[in-house]
């Protein structure tokens, strides 16, 4: 008879989403200390531009309490399920959202909920092999944001800020606490730009102005790539490309 | 066949422990399956004995305790196992329960899983 082991029991999730968010080149979370600062669209836009280049992309959208990620692509598809959850493929990306599951049903969760909930998709989510997952993550630096950090250890955050006061401030915060927890910051985004501001201490990847085509764009994926708000998500991508 | 997926982690999980103890063989191992997600024992159960061959876990004694879906209201106090027909998006992520369910007693949505969530590994028994 064997010696028993160790102490207390194991959730054997916490492996299986280390090793498969290891396989995937880069994980790129898209975050902000606020809401309502384009975390979605720019997500959702990142993620259609780095395919139409070839890429191999996923979508994940993270925003457990507010999905809108198939509202802006104009459809969800469907996931599958063999050996594990593969995802759905919608305009040339791999797409996972908790609307496959939740369907309309409000989304009341407690953050517990929440939690084990992204760490039961990270764990049996199939991308296959993937270039890039961009990641929707909701706003502020709570439980979600958490879990990646302590799952993902390689992903490179983009952060989005708008020139407010009221977010940059927030924002900054934020990048130090990525940084302080030991991840890799991207560069900061600013969205809703109409003058140069000098962001100090984070590369800037790019400024995005306001887009008043984006609203009657959204779920029309060609007309969103023709919109002003993808030129300059081009140019953020660009810069983000070049390392 | 999503067991397949959770008997990966099930397998990565129990070979990372068995490395960082040392142990040259797994002898058995426990699991709780939580009814919630409605895992398929037998499937469960090739699919460990696939992913464990040419492993240290291969051969391993495998025990399965069930366990009963809870869930507490958060208004009134209530607990209870819910009981009905499943629906699928549970098996893929159970913690989402709380969404199609109102509390019986006081009608309110505030709900928590309290126990027979997912798949944990209980116990396991090792050579070194």
């Amino acid at each position: 008879m064997g010696e028993l082991a160790g102490a207390g029991e194991i959730d054997p999730r916490e492996a299986a989403a280390r090793r498969r968010l290891s396989e995937i080149g880069t994980v790129l979370p898209v975050v902000s200390s606020k809401g309502g600062v384009g975390k979605s669209l720019l997500s959702t836009v990142l993620a259609l531009l780095l395919s139409r280049r070839g890429y191999r992309t996923g979508l994940l959208d993270l925003d457990f309490h507010s999905p809108s990620v198939h509202l802006i692509l104009g459809e969800r598809g469907e996931p599958r399920e063999d050996r594990g959850l593969l995802p759905a493929e919608v305009r040339g990306l791999k797409f996972l959202s908790v609307i496959h599951f939740s369907g309309e049903r409000p989304l009341l969760l407690r953050k517990e909920g929440i939690s084990s909930s992204l760490l039961e998709l990270l764990s049996t989510t199939r991308w296959g092999a993937l270039d890039y997952l961009v990641i929707d993550m909701p706003p502020g630096s709570g439980d979600e944001l958490l879990e990646l950090l302590r799952l993902a250890r390689g992903a490179e955050f983009l952060v989005v800020s708008t020139p407010s006061r009221l977010c940059r401030e927030s924002v900054e915060r934020m990048v130090r606490g990525l940084r302080e927890a030991g991840a890799r910051v991207a560069g900061v985004v600013e969205n809703f730009s109409s003058s140069p501001s000098a962001w100090k201490g984070v590369r800037l990847l790019g400024r995005i102005g306001y887009d008043p085509e984006l609203e009657g764009a959204v779920g029309r994926v060609e007309r969103l790539l023709q919109t002003s708000f993808a030129r300059d998500a081009e140019g953020v991508l660009e810069e983000y490309l070049r390392g | 066949m999503h067991e397949w997926a959770i008997a990966e982690g099930v397998v990565e999980a129990l070979l990372e422990r068995g490395r960082r103890e040392g142990a040259r063989r797994i002898t058995r191992f426990t699991l709780r399956l939580g009814e919630i997600q409605g895992v398929e024992e037998e499937l469960l159960r090739f699919a460990l004995g696939e992913l464990s061959r040419g492993t240290p876990l291969e051969g391993a004694e495998i025990r399965v305790e069930r366990e009963k879906g809870r869930v507490g209201c958060r208004n009134c106090g209530l607990e209870w196992s819910p009981e009905g027909e499943r629906e699928e998006a549970l098996h893929f992520l159970p913690d989402l329960l709380p969404l199609f369910l109102r509390c019986p007693r006081c009608g309110s949505v505030d709900l928590e899983i309290r126990g027979g969530r997912g798949v944990w590994v209980s116990s396991l028994e090792l050579e070194r």
